[in-house]
């Protein structure tokens, strides 16, 4: 479904990622683990366009070479909106909800390119079914949501994109164990339900935890990649990148 | 005089409201301090000339249009040719330089100069009479007001509630306020923030442009090729007195700085003769109590 070939970024003068292969099959559910600033978030905005899109203040573009390939077609030149019109939607890292929308119009934007409205009323209702504290905060404006609302908040809005393959980056950020649980079983059952996921974290034990496959990013490079069972076998991959 | 001051003030301020707000929309948006803003103000103007008041349906026969209906269908003219001119020129000349806010500015200053020449080519420099859409007058307060200084302020009334169903109802309007909350997520949402600044940049000119003919019409009733500055430094005053990106900053802005400029024409002897430095008089005793502004965000750091 996804197919990464030696995508490289470069970045303010530096490289942010560094000839990344990654390769993501319908219905799978893979994992990216790393460290902060070892490239995962910038591998997502590669992966969905907005590192590319012109920005006001933005002076530098970031420099890109390598291929993004979603469904067999070259996605590394397509505008940011029109990957999100071909079904791979970016949850991002901080959540960023429109701050001074209301829960229920941050969802309604989710949907912002569809136009069956018994569909996205359906689609409002399972995301109300995955997260039913979004269904009480529905009038409530978005900034005054917790930290773990906002989150569900997030993964809620691009659910109603209708995605073929979520990206999802680091739902965990700053959740309380008990919430990070929950947010991740949520995840689990949207993947059961069809969608493919690609999920960005820094939180090994959340990773190796849900994800089928799962790749190690180190200063922008994929270390090793493998099931959790293969990860675990080697010593040294176990003690230097997952910390185990 | 306090009758004066209120009812000249609420005139003037209708119109400066509107100009200052298609300056926020397109700077909250696309976030392109539009320098040339003041001369969609003046395009509008010419363009309200060139189709209402030159003769310009007598030459086409519109046996059609009844004659009282021309101001009408010049100014729906006048404003969507500066939509759509404004529009081209955002795509062909501003968008290539969005990603340098000081290329912005050095861009939309220059296409400001190039429009003032060519203006200054077409028409010449003399003052070109504007003349009211509607004639006669009416009674408040004791006060004679023309109707057409009425009719500017029911405009300016009536587009403030058209815009606001328009960015908090439409589609369009709910892309605008996603992507000025935070553009990023706007555009992982699909939506084509190209396009949609190109449309917010038509629609901050078309406000512009209603606001120079309303202005010119009711109020100086001349167009020069000089008209762009009083209206750009009434934008940028407003626009920073409101509060950078906000609505309602430039709503209310606007409406206190057409009362102080009419407390000072009227209020102050010799008055009149001053009234071109009130708006960043005002401007700068707002930013002293409220460094950014009436309703400004505190400017945050990305990333």
């Amino acid at each position: 479904m996804l197919e990464i070939k030696d995508l490289t970024v470069h970045y303010d003068g530096a490289m942010a990622l560094n000839r990344v292969s990654l390769k993501v099959e319908e219905g799978e559910f893979v994992g990216v683990v790393g460290p902060n600033g070892s490239g995962k978030t910038t591998l997502l905005r590669a992966i969905s366009g907005v590192l590319m899109e012109i920005e006001p203040g933005k002076k530098e573009r970031p420099s890109l070479s390598g291929s993004i390939m979603f469904n067999g077609k070259g996605i590394d030149k397509s505008k940011a909106w029109n990957i999100t019109k071909m079904g791979v939607i970016h949850c991002p890292e901080r959540r960023r909800p429109f701050a001074e929308m209301t829960t229920l119009d941050n969802l309604r934007m989710g949907a912002y390119l569809r136009k069956n409205r018994s569909e996205i009323k359906k689609d409002l209702e399972w995301v109300y079914e995955l997260f039913p504290i979004l269904k009480e905060r529905a009038r409530q404006m978005s900034q005054t949501l917790s930290g773990g609302e906002q989150q569900m908040l997030a993964i809620g809005r691009a659910l109603m994109s209708k995605p073929k393959l979520l990206l999802i980056d680091e739902p965990s950020l700053g959740l309380a164990p008990l919430l990070k649980e929950a947010v991740l079983k949520v995840i689990k059952e949207i993947w059961r339900s069809g969608v493919t996921i690609l999920l960005v974290e820094q939180d090994v034990a959340i990773t190796l935890a849900s994800a089928q496959r799962i790749y190690i990013l180190a200063h922008g490079r994929i270390a090793t990649q493998g099931t959790k069972e293969e990860l675990m076998k080697s010593r040294d991959v176990r003690e230097i990148y997952l910390g185990l | 005089m306090i009758e004066e001051i209120l009812v000249y003030g609420a005139i003037s301020g209708g119109m400066y409201a509107l100009l200052a707000l298609g300056f926020t929309l397109i700077y909250g948006v696309s976030g392109v301090v539009n320098l040339a803003h003041g001369s969609f103000f003046m395009v509008g103007t010419y363009l309200f000339y060139v189709f209402g008041i030159s003769g310009f349906f007598s030459l086409i026969p519109l046996t059609l249009l009844d004659p009282t209906w021309g101001p009408l269908a010049a100014l729906i003219l006048a404003i969507a040719f500066t939509g759509v001119i404004s529009a081209a020129l955002y795509r062909i000349i501003i968008h290539p330089v969005l990603g340098d806010e000081i290329g912005v500015m050095v861009v939309t200053v220059s296409l400001a100069l190039i429009i003032q020449q060519l203006i200054l080519m077409i028409f010449g420099p003399p003052n070109l009479r504007i003349n009211p859409l509607v004639t006669g007058s009416k009674q408040i307060w004791g006060l004679g007001v023309t109707n057409m200084r009425l009719l500017a302020f029911g405009v300016s009334l009536i587009l403030f509630i058209v815009l606001w169903i328009f960015t908090n109802k439409s589609k369009v309007g709910n892309a605008m306020r996603a992507v000025s909350q935070d553009r990023e997520a706007a555009m992982l949402m699909g939506i084509n923030t190209e396009r949609l600044y190109m449309l917010t940049m038509a629609l901050s000119a078309m406000l512009a442009a209603a606001a120079g003919v309303f202005i010119t019409a009711s109020i100086t009733e001349y167009a020069a090729p000089w008209i762009w500055l009083h209206p750009l430094a009434l934008s940028f005053s407003i626009v920073i007195l409101g509060g950078l990106g906000s609505i309602k900053g430039s709503l209310l802005g606007g409406f206190i700085v057409g009362y102080a400029e009419q407390a000072v024409a009227i209020g102050v002897p010799e008055g009149g003769s001053i009234i071109s430095i009130v708006p960043f008089t005002v401007m700068v005793i707002v930013l002293l109590l409220r460094p950014k502004g009436l309703f400004g965000k505190r400017i945050e750091m990305e990333d």
